[in-house]
């Protein structure tokens, strides 16, 4: 008797997640972008979502929700009910910055289940084109002779972009005089041309359309790896540096979401991602595909966050950073 | 030579059936989200940015110029007729044009902000695409400090213009800039003011501000008031409303001078070229120095066509403005050229100074829509239209406040999907009511907190550069320029006033 | 409750406005003061800002207290004062403050209730008493039913105009 019940149950539980993994997705698949319309992050997350709605079999329609540095996106996210109809794009601030600082008590990426990393983007030394140095180490030398004089601009103070200035400071032994353009790469743009600072740090991506007009080069990328974007910039490594940040866009959704969803998800988005188009508008745009499936990307999130929250570490033990 | 080809070809382009359609139903689209409060033709654009990936790229870009333009100019009708400024750029033609409108000179204030606009918003686009490398390289020339000291002269002069009110006018600016100081630091991840909750981490948006100061402080005033239908229903039914009503008289175009439109336009187009300023920065701008210049600064606050010619001229000059510095470089001189810089990316265009060379021809359809907006769609708009915007006082009171109660709300809601923030435009709106009642200038208090963050960040920046010497703002030549002209004003707004009252 | 009125028409009276930014001021100081304190090492902190403006906002209100009382002092109502600001500026009497308390009070009910019972019994509610708030006298049946139609009217369109035009997501009782 228990045996048959236990046997009707399995089977009507497998029936039932046959028919959601069927019917997946009966209605519309919200992805909240915690950034504005308009900018870096946003625009690959539509690109991407727009090519995968026909595999996914669905529509996906992005909301921006931004301010906090991610912060408000997340609390929607996290809010939400983990039923496949709800994700979100994570970057390095939700990441690494808002669980580092505390910003949002009890979030960590383990609130979320994630699906894929999509793109990465490591940060950039970009000069402008009349800029007197035209390496890395002709810049490291200058600085040396003038400590606290070169002006580098980042964009918020504890940021990703600050964090990668404060490395190379670090290993190069040397000292900016630190700006801050908190707001993204535009306002950095406008420093760098009109001359505030003598360089800015942040991706080649954010810089493309100056780059490629010929009014800002890059003198070095912090990754392991030679973009194929940009073949005149090295990388750090071949430099001697051994820094690896930068950006990244990860797709996530509640903890809980079932995993039916899930995987058809990482399907729809992957078959994207490998589509021609959404390859070499990546090249347009100046941005690194990095695809790192469900299986993997959780590990790799976790550990770049120990490697960064023990970096972030030192340097607040240094007093470097934060209050 | 070439140049004027490819414009001409942009609009003939743009006259084609596939693509004028956009024009019209972009700016139809902009009139309504620029009008109705608790609606912004940014967030027209943020809700249509899905659409445009099924559009040609030229249509969307019509399309967003389109409803840009028009949101700039239709925010004066609701202002003039109901006292509540559809977007945050026609607080100052609410000013003015609200008591014209008590006097039954409603249709007539219409015109005049509508033929400003005109004015205003085609000498922006023709700015546009004959300045526009001319005006980016004199942007560079601002850096920090002269941007922190154009911000300060723009509080400054705000506060100064309050004639008779002046400490009011700081109180209430300076309550604006407060309030944006709650949430995330501006340099710093630090947060600020939260009192420990998470929900003002968010900080406060501008929606349930605007919503709240100008839309619910209304409804709370209005709600004063017993009549079922707004007094002024009679005198307009009386009158009779023609459509001729709503040219201005040519006595009085005279009287505000053709030299007025253009320093106008010239003042808008140059806010907007200005990375971060906004339509609200350039329509305060251009109203005081309307005010300084003006033969007779005792009609403003009353009922000044000429106050409402520059607050409208301004506001749709920077239209144009604002797309210097996005189609130069890639940096957005405004939320909504914010946006139409992420068409351009997900198109697989990028924006940059080779921009404007090489993809002339698929921007100059733009550009004419600009030009195109402002010269034709805006009069017509008008004349059509016209006497049904001015019947939307006759609208039961009943009828009228509950409908504009309910989309203000939920539209705060959709511009930021948080009930907090709605609750914030009922605190605000209760804040702003009282307020008003007591002389305080609201328009201050808007102005205050839309740029008070930038004024924090740009002093901090500019003392970081400095090494923490004050004197940078005297040292460098385009912030002594602005403290020079904040000097200027100050001596004709303050000093000179009271002579000039004398000699009356 | 006459001293409950009195105290609300001080409060929103000139001086007591005054009062109540002053006190705003104050906590806005102290709580400047424990985020940081304004310079450090040198440099500017996060709370540097806020305290000039605090500083700036005393300020301000000192003056506009000294205007006040020249204004007072001299007797007549500034001259400069335009038609709308005089009719606001109008003591309200006790039967004129209803409409505002009662707006208040819809408004932050629909707030409270809007995720709750979601966009459409709350709007269809909030609607319905909106145009009752606003309306003189007593309504007949006939007037209540048209009433209670707009509601739904204004429900409606506004659906049509955010879910459906927009794709906006708006609350159901149910998510």
């Amino acid at each position: 008797m228990r045996k048959s019940m236990s046997m009707t149950l399995g089977g009507l539980a497998l029936v039932v997640s046959a028919s959601v993994a069927a019917d997946y997705p009966e209605r519309d698949v919200r992805m909240i972008v915690p950034w504005g319309a308009g900018g870096g992050t946003d625009g690959i997350v539509r690109k991407i979502s727009n090519l995968a709605e026909e595999p996914l079999g669905g529509t996906v329609y992005v909301e921006n929700i931004e301010g906090g540095m991610s912060a408000n996106g997340l609390v929607q996210a996290l809010g939400a009910r983990p039923d496949g109809y709800t994700l979100i794009a994570l970057t390095y601030d939700s990441v690494v910055t808002i669980p580092w600082q505390g910003m949002l008590a009890g979030y960590d990426i383990d609130k979320l289940d994630l699906i894929a990393r999509i793109t990465s983007e490591p940060d950039a030394v970009v000069v402008p084109e009349d800029s007197r140095f035209d390496s890395l180490e002709a810049l490291i030398e200058a600085a040396k002779a003038a400590p606290g004089e070169i002006r580098a601009g980042i964009q918020n103070m504890g940021s990703r972009t600050h964090l990668t200035l404060l490395q190379l400071q670090d290993q190069a032994e040397v000292e900016f005089k630190i700006v801050s353009y908190p707001g993204g790469a535009a306002p950095q743009k406008e420093a760098l041309l009109n001359g505030e600072v003598d360089l800015a740090l942040t991706s080649l991506g954010d810089f493309e359309s100056l780059i490629s007009a010929g009014d800002a080069r890059g003198l070095v990328e912090f990754t392991d790896v030679q973009s194929e974007s940009f073949p005149d910039v090295p990388p750090a490594s071949e430099l001697g540096y051994d820094i690896q940040m930068g950006s990244f866009v990860i797709l996530a959704a509640p903890a809980n979401t079932p995993d039916e969803a899930v995987t058809a998800l990482e399907a729809a988005y992957q078959q994207a991602y490998d589509s021609e188009e959404f390859q070499s508008w990546l090249v347009d745009v100046g941005v690194t595909p990095n695809w790192l499936g469900t299986d993997e990307v959780e590990d790799w999130a976790e550990q770049t966050q120990d490697e960064l929250f023990a970096r972030m570490d030192e340097l607040k033990e240094a007093g470097l950073i934060g209050q | 030579m070439d140049y004027l080809i490819e414009l001409s070809k942009g609009l003939a382009v743009l006259m084609q059936p596939d693509i004028l359609p956009y024009l019209i139903g972009g700016y139809l689209i902009g009139t309504f989200f620029g009008a109705v409060p608790g609606l912004t033709s940014m967030l027209a654009i943020a809700l249509l940015l899905p659409l445009t990936y099924s559009l040609d790229i030229t249509a969307a870009l019509v399309a967003c110029a389109a409803i840009f333009m028009a949101g700039m100019c239709s925010g004066s009708i609701t202002a003039t007729t109901i006292n509540i400024p559809g977007a945050p750029a026609s607080m100052m033609t609410a000013i003015e044009g609200y008591p014209m409108q008590q006097r039954g000179e409603g249709a007539k204030a219409l015109g005049h902000a509508a033929l400003a606009s005109m004015i205003g918003g085609a000498l922006g686009a023709i700015m546009l695409m004959v300045m526009a490398p001319l005006a980016t390289e004199a942007a560079l020339l601002i850096r920090t400090p002269g941007k922190f000291s154009l911000i300060a002269f723009a509080l400054i002069v705000i506060v100064i213009s309050q004639r008779g009110a002046i400490s009011k006018g700081l109180v209430a600016t300076t309550l604006g800039v407060m309030v944006a100081t709650v949430g995330i630091d501006v340099m710093q991840p630090v947060t600020r003011f939260t009192f420990g909750t998470g929900v003002l981490m968010q900080g406060i948006d501008i929606m349930p501000l605007v919503i709240g100061a100008f839309a619910v402080s209304e409804l709370l005033v209005q709600s004063q008031n017993r009549a079922s239908r707004t007094v002024e229903v009679d005198a307009i039914k009386a009158s009779a409303i023609r459509r001729r009503d709503f040219i201005p008289p040519w006595s009085e175009v005279r009287e505000i001078g053709v030299y007025r439109y253009v320093k106008t336009a010239i003042i808008g187009y140059g806010v907007g070229v200005l990375p971060g300023a906004g339509g609200s920065m350039a329509a305060f701008v251009a109203y005081a120095e309307s005010m300084r210049s003006s033969r007779h600064p005792e009609k403003y606050g009353k009922g000044s066509v000429e106050g409402i010619a520059a607050a409208e001229g301004a506001n749709n000059a920077m239209c144009s403005g604002a797309f210097v510095p996005m189609l130069s470089f890639g940096i957005p001189g405004d939320p909504t050229t914010a946006i139409v810089l992420g068409v351009l990316v997900i198109n697989g265009l990028q924006p940059g100074p080779q921009f404007l060379d090489s993809q002339l021809a698929l921007v100059a359809p733009m550009f004419m829509a600009l030009l195109v907006a402002a010269l034709v769609m805006v009069p017509l708009t008008l004349y059509v239209l016209g006497p049904w915007f001015v019947r939307i006082v006759s609208i039961r009171r009943d009828v009228l406040y509950a409908s504009i109660a309910v989309i203000a709300l939920v539209g705060c809601y959709v511009a930021t999907y948080s009930i907090f923030q709605m609750g914030l435009a009922l605190v605000f709106g209760v804040l702003a009511f009282l307020l008003r009642r007591q002389g305080y200038p609201v328009a201050c208090l808007l102005l205050g907190f839309v740029l008070g963050p930038s004024l924090e960040e740009y002093c901090r920046r500019s003392l970081s550069l400095s090494d923490g010497n004050p004197l940078i703002f005297l040292t460098s030549p385009d912030s002594l320029f602005f403290l020079a002209l904040t000097g200027v004003f100050y001596y004709f707004m303050v000093v000179r006033k009271p002579e000039a009252r004398q000699h009356a | 409750m006459k001293s409950l009125s009195r105290l609300g028409s001080w409060l929103t009276g000139p001086t007591g406005v005054v009062v109540c930014l002053l006190a705003l001021t104050l906590i806005y100081l102290l709580e400047a003061f424990k985020i940081a304190p304004p310079i450090k090492n040198g440099a500017l902190t996060a709370s540097f800002f806020p305290v000039a403006l605090a500083v700036v906002m005393l300020l301000a209100l000192g003056g506009v207290i000294l205007s006040d009382r020249r204004e007072a002092a001299s007797g007549e109502a500034s001259t400069e004062e335009s038609e709308e600001e005089s009719d606001n500026r109008d003591e309200t009497t006790g039967a004129a403050w209803r409409g505002p308390v009662a707006v208040t009070l819809l408004t932050a009910g629909y707030i409270a209730l809007f995720a709750h019972l979601g966009y459409f019994i709350a709007t269809f509610i909030y609607a319905f008493t909106m145009t009752l708030a606003f309306a003189t006298g007593r309504p007949s049946p006939q007037a209540l039913a048209f009433k209670a139609l707009v509601a739904g009217v204004i429900t409606l369109l506004g659906y049509g105009l955010f879910e459906l035009v927009f794709q906006v997501r708006l609350p159901t009782p149910w998510t």
